[in-house]
Parts: structure tokens; C-alpha cells; sequence
């Protein structure tokens, strides 16, 4: 048993199928990229620990199906998360288009305590694409969309090239862990020291963290 | 042999010889017919529905079986599109559920296993003839009909299906063997969050490809009693691992479930798997009050 505490952080990984999401998985917790992955049917499992200021974390990631048809299952993957990843794919409009619903559908879902500032990441992938000229949603329209559901974070990657992938793990353990924080002061019913934490993030590009 | 026998198993050849050859030409004809009404036609005739239903297909026909070469070949992979899209297009109530790809390679491997020989690595489909490879997708195509006639509710909205067989698997192991489920349930694992793959996909996810057709010999020759069979076949599988198990927590726990250690198993491993299942199932499903809560 390690002397110190370790901390469990849940998250779940949502967005259309085929956008990638469990080839960012494995290009974070296994550094590999394959073209060959199944497409997932339930929800995978993965696991990193990372060191975080002088806490020991321990993600364990639920990759989710893609197809709307699996979502019904979604009680049983989602409840208990600490933050929800959305991804889409920026040469796919329709996986944009769809975000609103799968960011309802996780809060109808999981239902957290407080849904209005519950944690969730954007990550814009397959930006290798092309050279990128195949690219159909704009930095800008993507940022905006963060913006509107209260400033959340947002990372471009390309789990095929390992761009920005590991910066947007960072950043949703520091969210999903400022979170728990925030939960624990709530508990313990001081709730004034948090409010810095909220403020930092703006400008809904990168992390607050 | 094998091929026959599925056929004849799943209703789909008839079992009078002297009919056979002719309603299989039909049947053959009457899905050549259902690919140029449904597939064969621009997208502008599709529904937006559709539209959808046809690009999710695609983007899984090429991750299908992924890890075995034959798959990858883009004939195949167009054989197994025109499938699964007239299949969806014809059970409107469930539409293509993911995973109903990998239930379609079975078929297509034991029905080309007449015509090509050697393993399935080995195959090359321009040895075969468009004709013969016409003939075996639609083989594929009603025999997938079959088998997913007694399934209907497994891939409807919700999968109800599904969800009232991981209950009774979960039933049927504490039933069985209490210190794993006691330990599962502490440990906080749902059953839902590792068997549900295994349900969606007749644990074809979960074997070496090469097994795969003799657990379909099982599957098939129990008919319509199939969906029942499922619970104890999985619980054997399940309980394979009894004592690792209580060993691992949650975290390890799914990680071994999802992955388990089945890449050098042969058919002995299988077939004790299958009996012991044979077994559970005489001594419990004759006596239903054995497993009332």
C-alpha cells in the first residue's frame, strides 16, 4: 500500500463514432496509433496514473460507443464520472452538429449534483487530416460552442500524430480534480474559495489549469 | 459438411433435398433483387435516416475483424456493406446495431471455407468467381435473418433484449458460484459494464477468430432456445476464471474481463466451456424455482 492517498478520477469519453475516440485512448495511455481498432461496443476501459502538483492520480477512462443506438446504457458507464470528454472530428460536421445532444444526454444521464458547472472537455481531433484542408469546422466556430456552454476547455489533436494529446489528458485530470475539490469544500461548506478556479478559465481555448 | 448443416439448422435451406437446390436459387435471386431496390440507388432517394444508417456501415465494414488480412480486402468489405444495409433496411424496428457486423464473418468464412481452401490468412478472393461470391453473400445475408429473428429485441431501441439476459446471467452466477458474485457486487462492477459486448456480440470479441465456428455449431443447433442458452454459456465462460476473480479489484477486474486471456486457447478450452454450460443448463432451467431470487 503506498503511504500516500491515491485519487480516483472517472471519465468518460463521448463523441460520434468513428471520430477517434479510442485511438486517442490508446495514443495516451499506450502511445501506440493503429488503423485497425473494432469499433467499440459498450464502453472500453484504460487506465494512466499521473502525478499531479504532489498528488498521485489515478484516470480510469470509459471509451464509449459511438452509435446513438448504445446510449440507453449510458447509467451505468456515466454515473459517478468526474469530467465528460467530447470529441469530435473537424473534417466531420455532423460529429459537431451532434455535441449538444451528447452533452444533454450525458447530464440527463450521469446526473451530477450541480449540471450547470459540471466539467467537461472538447477535444477537436483528426487534425492531421489533409494537411488539414479537408477541414470542415472552423478553430473559431469551436470556440464559440465552448463558450456557450460556460467556457469549457477545448484541444485540437491528432491521435495519429500524438499532437496535443497528452496536454488534453492534463488538462481534463486537473479539471475532473479541481472538481472533486470543489465537491469536497462543498461538503465541507466553504464554498468562497473556489470561485478563482471558475474565473481562471475564459477565453475558451486551452486549459485553465 | 458444415456449411450444409448451418443452412439446413437455421431454416434456411429446407430440409428436403429435392426442394433444396431450388429454393436456395430463389432465395439467392430474391436478395439480388432486394440490393438493387435498396442499395443500388442514389443516396437522394435515401432518407436522411438512411443516409446515416449506410455511413455508419461503412465506417465499421473496415473495422471488422480487423486483425485477421482476408477482412481487409475492399470485395469483401463491399460484400459485407450490401449485407448488413439491406438486413438494416429490412428489420426497420432495430436498424444496424454495431456489432451485428462481426455476426455476419462467421457465415461468411464457413461459406466460403467451400470454395477456398487452406486458412482463412491464406484466402484470396480473386480466387473465386463473382457468381460464387454472389451466391455466398446472400447466403450470409438470410442466414443473418435467421439467427436474428430470435434476437429482434436484442438490437431494438433500448436493446431490452440484452439488458433481461445480462439480469439473468448475473441471477444464474450468484446462483452458481456466490463468493464471485459476492465479490463483483463489492467491488462495485455491473455485470452490464463487461457482458454487455459479450451479449451484442456473441462473444466473438472475446475468443481467438479461429474458435469462433465451432461455438456457432452450439448457437445453431440450439434454434430457438438460443437466447436462453446464451446465460449459461456466458456463465461458464465467466466462471472459467472463478479464482482470479475474487483476486482483483474493481479497476482490475475490468481490465481482465475486457481483455481476457484467451489468445492460446484451443478447442479443448471451448468445449469445456460448452459442456459445462450443457450441464448448468440441465440441472437449472428445468428447475426454474432453482434460480427465483
Amino acid at each position: 500500500m503506498s503511504a500516500r492517498r491515491r485519487t480516483l478520477l472517472k471519465v468518460i469519453v463521448l463523441g460520434d463514432s468513428g471520430v477517434g475516440k479510442t485511438s486517442l485512448m490508446n495514443q495516451y495511455v499506450h502511445k501506440k496509433f493503429s488503423q485497425q481498432y473494432k469499433a467499440t461496443i459498450g464502453a472500453d476501459f484504460v487506465t494512466k496514473e499521473l502525478q499531479i502538483d504532489d498528488r498521485l492520480v489515478t484516470l480510469q477512462i470509459w471509451d464509449t460507443a459511438g452509435q446513438e443506438r448504445f446510449q440507453s446504457l449510458g447509467v451505468a458507464f456515466y454515473r459517478g464520472a468526474d469530467c465528460c470528454v467530447l470529441v469530435y472530428d473537424v473534417n466531420v460536421m455532423k460529429s459537431f452538429d451532434t455535441l449538444d445532444n451528447w452533452h444533454d444526454e450525458f447530464l440527463k444521464q450521469a446526473n451530477p449534483q450541480d449540471p450547470a458547472t459540471f466539467p467537461f472537455i472538447l477535444l477537436g481531433n483528426k487534425i492531421d487530416i489533409d494537411g488539414g484542408n479537408s477541414r470542415v469546422v472552423s478553430e473559431k466556430k469551436a470556440k464559440d460552442w465552448c463558450a456557450s456552454k460556460g467556457n469549457i476547455g477545448y484541444f485540437e489533436t491528432s491521435a495519429k500524430e500524438d499532437y496535443n494529446v497528452d496536454a488534453a489528458f492534463l488538462c481534463i485530470a486537473k479539471t475532473a480534480l479541481a472538481n472533486e475539490h470543489e465537491q469536497d469544500i462543498y461538503f465541507q461548506g466553504i464554498p468562497e474559495t473556489v470561485v478563482t478556479e471558475t474565473e481562471q478559465r475564459g477565453g475558451g481555448g486551452g486549459c485553465a489549469c | 459438411m458444415r456449411p450444409n448443416v448451418w443452412r439446413l439448422l437455421l431454416g434456411y435451406a429446407p430440409p428436403n433435398s429435392d426442394r433444396r437446390d431450388g429454393v436456395l436459387r430463389r432465395k439467392r435471386l430474391e436478395y439480388l433483387d432486394c440490393v438493387s431496390q435498396y442499395y443500388d440507388i442514389p443516396d437522394t432517394e435515401r432518407s436522411d435516416d438512411e443516409i446515416n444508417m449506410l455511413r455508419q456501415i461503412a465506417v465499421d465494414c473496415p473495422r471488422t475483424v480487423p486483425d485477421v488480412s482476408f477482412f481487409q480486402q475492399e470485395k469483401i468489405q463491399k460484400s459485407l456493406e450490401r449485407v448488413l444495409y439491406t438486413w438494416a433496411i429490412r428489420h426497420p424496428a432495430s436498424g444496424y446495431v454495431q456489432g451485428i457486423n462481426d455476426l455476419v464473418t462467421p457465415f461468411l468464412v464457413v461459406f466460403l471455407s467451400e470454395y477456398l481452401e487452406g486458412s482463412v490468412e491464406s484466402w484470396l478472393i480473386s480466387d473465386l468467381s463473382p457468381d460464387k461470391l454472389s451466391d455466398i453473400e446472400a447466403d450470409c445475408y438470410w442466414c443473418l435473418s435467421k439467427l436474428l429473428d430470435g434476437m429482434q429485441d436484442h438490437y431494438t431501441f433500448a436493446q431490452p433484449g440484452i439488458q433481461r439476459l445480462v439480469f439473468k446471467l448475473k441471477e444464474l452466477v450468484r446462483r452458481i458460484d456466490e463468493p464471485v458474485s459476492k465479490h463483483v457486487e463489492e467491488q462495485g462492477l455491473e455485470f452490464l459494464q463487461f457482458a454487455f459486448r459479450w451479449f451484442n456480440c456473441l462473444l466473438i470479441r472475446e475468443i481467438p477468430f479461429h474458435l469462433v465456428t465451432r461455438l456457432w455449431d452450439t448457437y445453431l443447433a440450439e434454434g430457438d432456445a438460443l437466447p436462453d442458452f446464451l446465460v449459461y454459456i456466458f456463465a461458464s465462460f465467466l466462471l472459467t476464471w472463478s479464482e482470479e476473480l475474487q483476486k482483483l479489484d474493481f479497476q482490475e477486474l475490468v481490465m481482465f474481463l475486457q481483455h481476457l486471456p484467451t489468445q492460446n486457447w484451443t478447442h479443448q478450452e471451448l468445449e469445456m466451456v460448452l459442456s459445462r454450460a450443457y450441464m448448468w443448463h440441465s440441472m437449472f432451467n428445468s428447475s426454474p424455482s432453482h434460480l427465483a431470487s
